[in-house]
């Protein structure tokens, strides 16, 4: 299949869950000490082992749904990161549009971290069997890597697993990062009114508002000042369970005004110790992996350099702060910031709302190359190589495409093509866009 | 001969069974010929075009069954396989036979080919061709079983090999199935068990069938697992395929840990019941059932519920279960839950000794959102009050301070002296602000933009339309030849003359800068306009229309006279006249329906005219005559129910009438304007409608911006869509906040079409009725007392159900909206007359109107409360009219 690749895991032994110990089983990653076959992150207690289990179940469900069409879907294992303090697990939905984290904070967490680093944990049957069994509030024993296996196979046997993966779901690790930066906190709300909230939500539906109303949110038919998108109220459906444990719940988009088209939104709950946040795409049938936020970053190349100094001081650090980046790599700010983002469309950094701040992981899959192959940056780099950009009056370029002849503006890098249109300029620029981009620094 | 040539003379005219005979002497050589040939029989079959030459079905699935029994004769094993998938040779009519064909091939292979071929062929079949009617995924499922049993190997387990198991065998006796053993144990293990099962019914008297359902074929192996029969015969068989009911109890429980859709579980609950595990069985799983409480789909959780109940009755659960069962269920979304284990506790709690505890969780309950579990939980605490320790009823006292008026003494009675928590300020709503429009188009690259995205895109807001509407006049000459190169490079056939009359108004303008010779266009338009009835073309919309005539016939003016400037639909007055005065200036006059629009648009009650001095164009002295004489005077209208004779069309010959009864405003009004005229006048509808009116979906979220001081009477002509074709003919969701947002007084017609929002089949029209229902609140523009007047008329005219009005009341009533007028109106009018039974959602209505009188601190009787005597006392809605008469009447 066309932009399919497959993945494959390989696991020394199944997770499992045996007497109140829970181990995670790790698949090949980086380390703050390299590339390791299975490496061992954690080894200690989970303070609150219902809420630690019911989160990982949330990331499971979304891992294996398809909110847009759904049908039966193979299944991603999520993805564990180990910041020092915290450890971070992210999954993505079979179609893109649904981002999960559960952030293990350091409250919830006594034990020892044996490394920094980020992999794949493998979640099976069993042991989603197993984690709805945990109940009470009792802590769990946690290992998250290779040390303490409680599932033991027949020696030597490993687990290996092959799954399809899409290369457009790799880009929205890249996507979804860019866009939550973009975020402010719209609502904060207590538990009882989250509660409501959520279990008040329509069943279906397209794009809805949340609009701040009382104490709480309520479901508006369309955007205002200080509302957030909410674009297929279904895919929150995973907060449901956890509500239970709930402390708060923190919703997050972008600014936006009467008459704004469909945008993401995070939301977060607050839990004993963790925070689970998912972040939604702007419309059902929208993945991230074709939102664009990151396509400016990559048709760049200015920052690659200040990116690898950049890089060499991420270290896994659970929050990178611009300002103490911009000391200790001697550069501008600015310059800090836009080497973030390009790191970021490496799938190199993550971005925590809570916390306001960008993460160091480093993704167990080239998701480098799948961005460098971007079919709408690779179309405009072929349009600006073959000349199809033509300056036609001052601000107004027409570009020359596969299906018809387009003008693009400089002013506000609007295009007219059917893509650029439909969408209203909401998904990025087009591949035009791009192209007379290209050709305009190429000029310069 | 050699054999190729005869296999595929016999081939090619899809004689099986002599192919069938050709493959059986077949030696090793043979065979390899036979397999290298294969493939290129069924290319040249493509190359020859096997459809026009011999145009048959039946010859083609004969020549595939054959095709797949030669592959399965003669090729190796991974070959094999991907030969008997392979899309070109695909069977859909009796697959059966060809099954038996490819299986009769196959018998001539060694065991371990058949063992080989069975394994790969079941781990290639797909779950979604696991379906009775899929001829040729029942053919590979079939083959692959059979190769498998043939080969005496154990049953393959992959998901779609077990569907396909559900699909193929359900009918089958399980003393004739050899997987049947093997095979149950991965019910509650294959994905899409639930999906493809969740329709199997017991029969009609309750039971189940134990040779054509699942379950019962399962409680028929569980029964005989319990009984030791002599080896050998039926009998034997039948115990070998039997089932111990641990297997098919854990597995169901299992597999309600691992969670899913309820519709997905639906199955399992089916087995669980018809299992109906005794208590022995259930407390070995009481903590799963207890796990199961907190966040299996309702179904699930009433099941275990019942399980923890009987457990507990038997032996006392332990602390930690007891609290967590108590804890979960309290927090279940689901009312009947929650009120099964609020009697459940007070069963229980003496028995037990629990009262304590009890007493704990009932004040948990204080702060409920539901009045109903806040008095249930309050009586349960005053109940056990002796029994409890100084801690807990410090703790009860604590959280009774968030109680009602009427349950707060209560408990300060049973625990002592509660102190009230401040009472809550309602909400507060916040009003629209009117903001202004964004600043004309300036370039035609611009122009060629919108152009553009407007082709692509037809919804547009009004503001868009206007905006592209002026951009067209101003900047339109100047960029059509631009225009007509983006269309001629990307959408030619716009350009073609049949297709524009397809498009509505507001492309009109586009087209004629596409044309070079419009004229002919122009006219057809004009007429077309000028030609409909009232029903087919609504007076807005032929007023929007008129408007885009006259635009068009002002190509290249400096300005559109019209185009409003606020986010209310409103035009500055000051760019009125500047507007005017630029017009005059360039020697030119508005179009007539053009002037009226701007003059309608001008905002009325303000001290804020038009400066108009020394302009002396003819529109001038029109906009100064109509101002002297006081703006538009909104007619008065005349609203009732009126019935009328809708056409139901049907395939019978003669044609069927249903009456339609429907709220319906009449008005006429003289005014001095054209437009204002026709704005003015609604004709009641004819007596017969042969076919309803004209769709106007798309462009109805326009007209409140064409009278933007007089949303009733624009409310007036929403409702005449309302009425005549409820969900189609306009869109709710954005009419009525567009409605909201223009001013003007507010009367029953607005009360009308907010109603038809707020009871629309579609969410989104729901909640934009709340959007807009909380708009004119803020504005102090709700008429609630007209909502609450229409609200019974509208349920008994059958315009929409009272339940699907409840949410988005709810919404509203939360949100702060003032609505105890409308509920003063309403409730009255809805208690049900003596023996007549209450209306479905009564109750929660009354329950809403109590939630309202309690954020707003409604203090005033109800005297056809008191008056009120149920049918049943104990029926919710009487003792919902009783708390909302207490809450009235508390200090």
């Amino acid at each position: 299949m066309r932009g399919m690749t497959t993945q494959a895991y390989s696991y020394a032994a199944p997770s499992g869950l045996v007497g109140g110990r829970l181990g995670l089983a790790t698949s090949g990653g980086t380390t703050s000490r390299g590339v390791v076959a299975h490496p061992h992150f954690f080894s200690g207690v989970l303070a609150r082992g219902d809420v630690g289990a019911a989160g990982l179940l949330g990331l499971a469900d979304v891992a294996q749904t398809r909110y847009f069409q759904p049908r039966p879907t193979g299944f991603r294992d999520p993805v564990v990161t180990c910041n020092g303090d915290r450890l971070r697990m992210e999954s993505f939905s079979a179609c893109a549009g649904v981002y999960a984290r559960l952030d293990v904070l350091s409250e919830a967490l006594d034990g020892e971290v044996t490394a920094l680093g980020t992999t794949n944990v493998d979640v099976n049957g069993p042991l989603r069997e197993a984690l709805a069994r945990v109940g009470g509030s009792e802590p769990l024993h946690l290992a998250v890597g290779e040390d303490e296996l409680v599932v033991t196979t027949v020696e030597g046997s490993t687990v290996e697993k092959k799954v399809p993966l899409p290369e457009r779901w790799l880009r929205s690790f890249a996507e979804v990062q860019a866009i939550a930066s973009g975020f402010d906190l719209r609502a904060e709300l207590p538990a009882a009114e989250a509660v409501r909230f959520v279990r008040g939500l329509p069943r279906r539906g397209q794009v809805l508002w949340a609009q701040p109303a009382g104490r709480g949110l309520r479901v508006a038919s369309r955007p205002a000042p200080g509302a957030v998108c909410l674009a297929g109220p279904e895919r929150l459906a995973t907060l449901a369970p956890l509500l239970r444990f709930a402390k708060g719940m923190r919703v997050y988009g972008p600014v936006v005004a009467a008459g704004s088209s469909p945008v993401a939104s995070a939301w977060e709950l607050e839990l004993p110790g963790m925070r689970y946040v998912l972040t939604l795409s702007p419309e059902l049938n929208r993945g991230f992996s074709g939102e664009g936020a990151v396509l400016d970053a990559l048709a760049g190349d200015e920052t690659a350099a200040d990116a690898e100094l950049v890089a060499a001081l991420l270290a896994f650090k659970p929050r990178l702060e611009p300002g103490d980046l911009a000391v200790r790599a001697g550069l501008e700010p600015s310059r800090v910031r836009a080497a973030l983002t390009q790191l970021g469309t490496g799938g190199k950094v993550g971005y925590d709302t809570a916390e306001a701040a960008f993460f160091h992981r480093e993704l167990p899959y080239d998701a480098a190359r799948v961005n460098a192959m971007n079919p709408r940056l690779r179309a405009a780099r072929a349009l600006a190589e073959r000349g199809g950009v033509r300056i036609t009056s001052p601000g107004v370029a027409q570009v020359t495409g596969d299906t018809g002849v387009y003008q693009v503006r400089l002013e506000t890098w609007s295009c007219t093509c059917p893509w650029w249109t439909g969408h209203r300029g909401g998904r990025g620029p087009c591949k035009h866009v791009l192209a007379t981009r290209i050709h305009t620094r190429e000029e310069n | 001969m050699p054999v190729w040539e005869e296999l595929r003379e016999r081939i090619s005219i899809g004689d099986v069974p002599a192919v069938l005979k050709l493959l059986e002497p077949l030696d090793d050589a043979g065979c390899k010929e036979v397999a290298r040939e294969l493939p290129a029989f069924v290319r040249s079959r493509d190359n020859e075009n096997f459809w026009r030459r011999t145009g048959g079905v039946e010859l083609n699935i004969a020549q595939n069954t054959a095709l797949k029994a030669a592959g399965a004769a003669c090729l190796p094993p991974a070959a094999a396989t991907t030969w008997l998938f392979r899309r070109d040779l695909e069977i859909w009519r009796t697959a059966p036979r060809a099954a038996e064909a490819v299986l009769q091939a196959a018998s001539l292979r060694p065991v371990s080919w058949r063992a080989d071929v069975g394994r790969r062929m079941a781990g290639r079949l797909r779950l979604r061709d696991m379906v009775p009617w899929e001829e040729e995924g029942g053919l590979s499922w079939e083959v692959a079983a059979r190769l498998l049993a043939s080969a005496g190997e154990a049953p393959a387990t992959d998901d779609a090999f077990v569907i396909g198991w559900l699909v193929w065998r359900c009918t089958t006796p399980r003393g004739q199935d050899p997987f049947f053993p093997a095979l149950v144990p991965f019910l509650f293990e294959a994905e899409g068990v639930g999906a493809r099962l969740a329709d199997e019914r017991p029969e009609q008297n309750g039971t189940w069938s134990r040779t054509g359902s699942w379950i019962g074929k399962l409680l028929a192996a569980a029964d005989s697992a319990g009984i030791v029969s002599p080896a050998g015969g039926a009998d034997g068989a039948q115990a070998d395929a039997a089932v111990s009911r641990e297997t098919l109890l854990d597995g169901c429980v299992r597999r309600f840990l691992r969670g899913g859709r309820a519709r997905n579980l639906a199955w399992f609950v089916r087995l669980h019941q018809a299992l109906a595990p005794s208590v022995e069985e259930s407390s070995t799983r009481v903590r799963d059932y207890v796990r199961l409480l907190a966040a299996a789909p309702t179904a699930v959780a009433d099941l275990a519920f019942a399980q923890v109940k009987a457990v507990d009755e038997r032996t006392p659960l332990d602390g930690g279960l007891f609290a967590e069962t108590a804890e979960a269920m309290l927090f279940r979304p689901e009312a009947k839950l929650v009120k099964a284990v609020l009697v459940w506790l007070d069963r229980t709690a003496r028995a037990r000794g629990r009262e304590a505890a009890v007493v704990g969780f009932a004040a948990g309950l204080f702060g409920h959102e539901r009045p109903e579990v806040r008095e249930r939980a309050v009586k349960l605490a005053v109940k056990y009050a002796a029994k409890v320790d100084p801690l807990t009823a410090e703790t009860v006292r604590e959280a009774a301070s968030v109680l009602p008026g009427t349950l707060l003494p209560l408990v300060a009675e049973a625990f002592g002296a509660v102190e009230a928590a401040e009472p809550q300020a309602p909400p507060v709503l916040y009003a629209p602000v009117p903001t202004d429009l964004p600043g004309p188009i300036a370039s035609p690259a611009e122009l060629v933009e919108e152009t553009a995205l407007h082709l692509h895109d037809s919804r547009m807001s009004w503001p868009e339309m206007e905006r592209l509407l002026a951009g067209l006049v101003t900047v339109g000459p100047a960029a059509a030849e631009e225009l007509r190169q983006h269309v001629q490079n990307n959408m030619p056939y716009l350009l073609h003359r049949s297709h524009l009359a397809h498009f509505h108004g507001h492309f009109l303008l586009v087209h004629l800068l596409l044309q070079h010779q419009p004229s002919r266009f122009l006219d057809d338009y004009r007429s077309s306009v000028l030609s409909q009835s009232e029903l087919s073309l609504p007076a807005p919309a032929r007023l929007l229309r008129l408007r885009f005539l006259d635009a068009a016939a002002c190509f290249g003016a400096p300005v559109l006279l019209a185009t409003p400037t606020s986010s209310t639909g409103h035009l500055d007055p000051d760019v009125f006249a500047a507007r005017l005065r630029t017009l005059e200036e360039t020697g030119l006059e508005p179009g007539q329906y053009d002037l009226e629009q701007a003059l309608l648009r001008l905002p009325v009650g303000t001290d804020r005219v038009p400066a108009l001095d020394g302009l002396s164009s003819p529109a001038a002295a029109r906009a100064r005559a109509w101002l002297a004489e006081g703006g538009y005077r909104a007619p008065d209208l005349a609203c009732g129910f009126i019935t009328v004779k809708r056409r139901h069309y049907s395939w019978s010959p003669t044609p069927a009438w249903t009456d339609i009864s429907h709220f319906h405003a009449a008005v006429s009004c003289d005014s001095p304007l054209d437009a204002g005229r026709l704005i003015g006048t609604i004709a009641r509808p004819p007596e017969k409608e042969e076919y309803p009116p004209g769709h106007h979906g798309p462009w109805a979220p326009w007209w409140p911006a064409i009278l933007p001081s007089h949303r009733e009477l624009v409310a007036a002509h929403l409702l005449h869509q309302t009425a005549t074709r409820p969900y189609d003919s306009y869109d709710p969701a954005a009419v009525l906040p567009a409605l909201a947002d223009a001013t003007g007084p507010t009367g029953s017609a607005t009360a009308a079409v907010l109603l038809h929002g707020l009871g629309s089949e579609r969410a989104a029209d729901r909640a934009g009725a709340v959007d807009a229902l909380l708009s004119f609140a803020a504005q102090g523009a709700l008429p609630a007392v007209e909502l609450g007047r229409l609200l019974p008329s509208l349920l008994e005219a059958g315009s929409f159900p009272l339940t699907r009005l409840l949410p988005p009341l709810t919404e509203a009533v939360r949100a702060g909206a003032p609505l105890w007028p409308f509920f003063a109106e309403a409730v009255p009018v809805l208690l049900p007359l003596p023996g007549a039974s209450a209306r479905s959602g009564l109750a929660s209505f009354l329950a809403l109107a109590t939630t309202t009188a309690e954020i707003h601190h409604v203090r005033e009787a109800l005297p056809a409360l008191a008056d009120w005597t149920p049918a049943s006392p104990s029926s919710r809605p009487a003792k919902e009219a009783v708390r909302l008469r207490r809450t009235l009447a508390a200090p």
